[in-house]
Formats: C-alpha cells, structure tokens, sequence
C-alpha cells in the first residue's frame, strides 16, 4: 500500500505522538521543545491538520490519560497506519541525510 | 470574555460553521495560552505579543481559505450529521456487513415528504412493536446489495442480537447532507415499530406553510401543554441554512457573469459596427452602380451574423470544458443549461445584428454622392 504524503505539519504532530497521548496544546508545546522553537505551529494549522490527520486515519482521538484532565480538550494517539506513515517519512530524511554526509556537506558523526 | 479572546473569537468566524463548532472552543483557550506566554516573556513582551498577533492571524486566514476549499470539494460536507451503523445482510448461506446510514420515519413520512415509492409498500398503520420487523430501503441501496430487486431481502443490525428485518418497500433517493451530495444508500426503520419518542414531524400544507407554524404549535400545546416543540420551520428555511453560504458565493459568480455577458455584448457590438462603418465608401460605390439598397443591408448583417456564429461555436466548445467543474455545484440545472446558453447566444447575436444593420442602414441609405466625397 502507497504511504500516504505527509505534509511537514503532519509529520510533527505524529513525531509528538510517538511515544504518548496528547491534546492540541500539548502536541504544540512539544513540537516547539523537540525543535528547539523551530516550528511554532499556529491554531488554524495545528486543528486543520489533527482533522485532516483523524480522517485519513494516521492519528484516532482517544480517551485522556488522566481521569482529571480538562473534558473540553480532545486526546489524539497515533494510528498502525500513522506509526508506518511517519517511519516512511523518517526513513527518506535518513536517506537524504546520507546523501548530504557522502557529499561532504554534513561532518561525519557516528 | 477577555478583550483578546473576543478578538479571536471575531477571527474564527473565517472558519467554515463546522469547523468553528468543532475546533473553536481548543483553538481559543490554545491562542490564550500562547499569548499569556508572550505577555510573561521578560524581554519585550509587547513585542512578542504583536508578532504572536500577527502569525496568527496569517496563520487563520490561511487555513480557513483551505478548509473552504476541502469543503467545497467533499461531496457530502456534513457526513457527521447522519448516523452510520453497521448492518448484516442476510445472503441466504452467508451475511455480509454494510455500513449503512440510517433514520427512524413515520407512517405517511414518504408521501408528506415527496420521497416516491417505487416498489412494495410503505410503513402502515399494522407495522406495531409485535409485528414482524419490517424496513424500507432506497434505492441506491436496492441496487447496491440486492441487484435492484430488494423486496423479501433482509437485513438486520449488526451489533445487537436483533431479529432479521424484511424489506418491504423500496423508496426514491434522497440528498440527506446537503444537496451536493452524490445519492447515497439508505436504510428505513418505521419510528412506530422501534418506538422512538423523539422525533421531527414534517407537515404537508396547502397553503404558505409560514401562516401554519402558529396554528401547529397551538395545536400542539392543546394536545399536550407539556410536549415541548424546540424547533418549528419551513423546510425552505431549513434547506436555506445548508445553502446560505453558497447561495452568496453563487450570487456573487452570478453577478460577475452578468457583468462579462454585457461587457461580451458591448465588445461586439463595438467591433461589428467599427467593421462595417470601415465599408461605408464600398457600400456607397455598390448604392452608386445600383445594387438595391435592402440587398446591401442583408449582406453586411449575413456576414457579420456569420463572423459570429462561428465565435460561438468556439465559445460553446471552450465552455463544455469550462463547466465540467461547475457541474458539483449545481442542481436542477445541468451543467449545460439549454435555456441559459441558447439566451447568452441570442444576446450576442442581438447585439451583433444590431450592430451590422445601424451601420449597415445609414451607409445603404445615404446619398452615394456625398458618401464617395467624404472619404
């Protein structure tokens, strides 16, 4: 089955929610932390993309990881098919990275 | 409400409803925590905020301008509204399983409705909760899983141990989402049979039905001063709410196509009779040698209608391939409307007849003395 493309967006949100469950505020801060401030995802961007992701089935709202949680924020988990989709997308920037290494233009790094 | 989140609570209203129902509450308490972030920052913090400000709102105006888009595109933009269930379909040694809308519909649903019967029968009076289960499909559904023919079939719902329902009837499609919406399948359960206590009645009138919203909820608080009746309208009005948004998008095309079709018709107008003024002199040398002057008239307009023609044969071909795309937004008018494109042709041909028979008539006219000394 052909991956599906994932837009940069995408592929950020699925990387947050890699290892944990999270809502809308929570991806974003995390995307931030792992970037270091390097993609700041706006509102419109950040919700378009977790609808857009939930009907193409990469991402499923779930329940919250505490029973306390505030009941107005929806809990996102990635999909079989979002943990393959962002593998895809992770394997071709290794490749790239690879590429940039045998060219010289990355230093050498274990 | 804090000043900031009215603000964007004005910028959400870009969205398309939907998605503002859906995201609008998150999105606010998201900005607001972002914004007292940047009022917290100890370096500038109105700086920070202006630019939060301003990313944001290009950040909204962005993906509200795409999220139209999808909407546009989807055939059913409201899929959530309709309630899917998983049904079992009885194939005699073997079921399969349908995902399937569905609704819940009263005896006299169909007729009060205009929905047509097509095969079988409706729901009656001796569909009760302890006769035998019974539904009606339609017939998108008919062809779909029982090869047309889908009287007898039998279906039944998958997750509870229920009893297999017998397909009595088959009805006529319906747009359930909207009207852009491709005819989708669709179950019928009888509202009496299954005892379902809320419902949404639909009234056939005689007269304006607006004038008898006051009298059927009278009536209603005669029967049952408690029952409580939370929505009354017109169907216009409600299918009006479904199509408020493109109704305006499509004034608006309207309104610009009207402006093109007269610009069109002045444009020919112009060059047809700057043409045929340009023959005045060859016009008064044939009037000279005695051609007769009604002749000379029909010639000019002939050839100028002729000229025309032709461009509209062109311009109909460009517009078949134009309209392709338009066909999703239509209804009860195909794509290539004849009464629409046969009176854009006859307003161009007006203006163009006009314009050669003006000229045409005065060069004809005129003495043919003065005409060759003019020139």
């Amino acid at each position: 089955m052909p991956q599906p493309s994932l837009t940069p967006a995408a592929f950020h949100i699925l990387l947050a929610l890699g290892d944990r469950d999270l809502h809308g505020l929570g991806i974003a801060d995390r995307v931030e932390e792992t970037t270091r401030g390097a993609v700041d995802l706006g509102p419109g961007t950040l919700y378009r993309s977790l609808k857009e992701m939930v009907q193409r089935g990469l991402i499923r709202e779930t329940q919250p990881p505490e029973p306390d949680a505030d009941p107005r924020r929806r809990y996102y988990a990635i999909t079989p098919l979002g943990r393959r989709s962002v593998a895809a997308e992770a394997a071709r920037l290794e490749r790239l990275v690879q590429v940039a290494r045998e060219r010289k233009l990355l230093p050498e790094r274990a | 409400m804090r000043p900031d989140a009215r603000l964007f609570r004005l910028l959400l209203r870009l969205y398309p409803a939907h998605f503002r129902d859906e995201y609008g509450a998150e999105m606010t308490e998201f900005f607001l925590h972002r914004l007292d972030r940047a009022r917290a920052r100890r370096a500038r913090p109105a700086l920070a905020v202006a630019h939060l400000w301003a990313r944001t709102v290009v950040d909204v105006v962005r993906t509200a301008a795409a999220e139209h888009g999808s909407a546009l595109r989807q055939d059913r933009p409201t899929t959530e509204d309709t309630p899917m269930s998983s049904f079992l379909q009885d194939l005699r040694y073997a079921a399969r399983r349908l995902e399937l809308p569905f609704a819940f519909v009263s005896r006299g649903y169909f007729e009060a409705m205009g929905i047509d019967r097509l095969a079988g029968r409706t729901f009656e009076a001796y569909d009760r909760p302890d006769s035998p289960p019974v539904i009606v499909v339609n017939e998108t559904a008919a062809r779909m899983f029982f090869g047309g023919d889908a009287l007898g079939g039998r279906i039944r719902s998958q997750g509870a141990e229920g009893a297999w329902r017998e397909v009595v009837g088959v009805v006529s499609d319906v747009t359930v989402n909207g009207l852009q919406e491709a005819p989708t399948p669709m179950i019928y359960y009888s509202a009496e049979q299954a005892g379902i206590g809320t419902f949404t009645l639909v009234a056939r009138t005689a007269g304006d039905p607006a004038t008898i919203l006051g009298a059927l909820r009278s009536a209603f608080r005669e029967v049952r001063p408690s029952l409580p009746v939370t929505r009354l309208l017109t169907l216009d009005a409600h299918l009006g709410q479904s199509l408020a948004g493109l109704r305006a998008a499509v004034a608006f095309m309207g309104a610009f196509s009207l402006l093109a079709l007269m610009l069109a018709s002045l444009g020919v107008y112009a060059v047809v009779s700057f043409t045929v003024g340009r023959r005045t002199q060859e016009l008064g040398i044939r009037v000279a040698l005695g051609a007769p002057r009604a002749r000379i008239v029909g010639m000019i307009v002939g050839e100028s209608l002729i000229v025309v023609v032709l461009g509209f044969a062109v311009g109909f071909g460009l517009s078949v391939l134009a309209t392709r795309g338009l066909a999703a937004m239509l209804f009860g008018v195909g794509a290539l409307d004849e009464v629409t494109f046969a009176g854009a042709a006859a307003l161009l041909l007006l203006a163009a007849g006009t314009a050669a028979f003006l000229p045409a008539r005065r060069a004809a006219g005129a003495n043919p003395v003065e005409v060759l000394r003019s020139q």
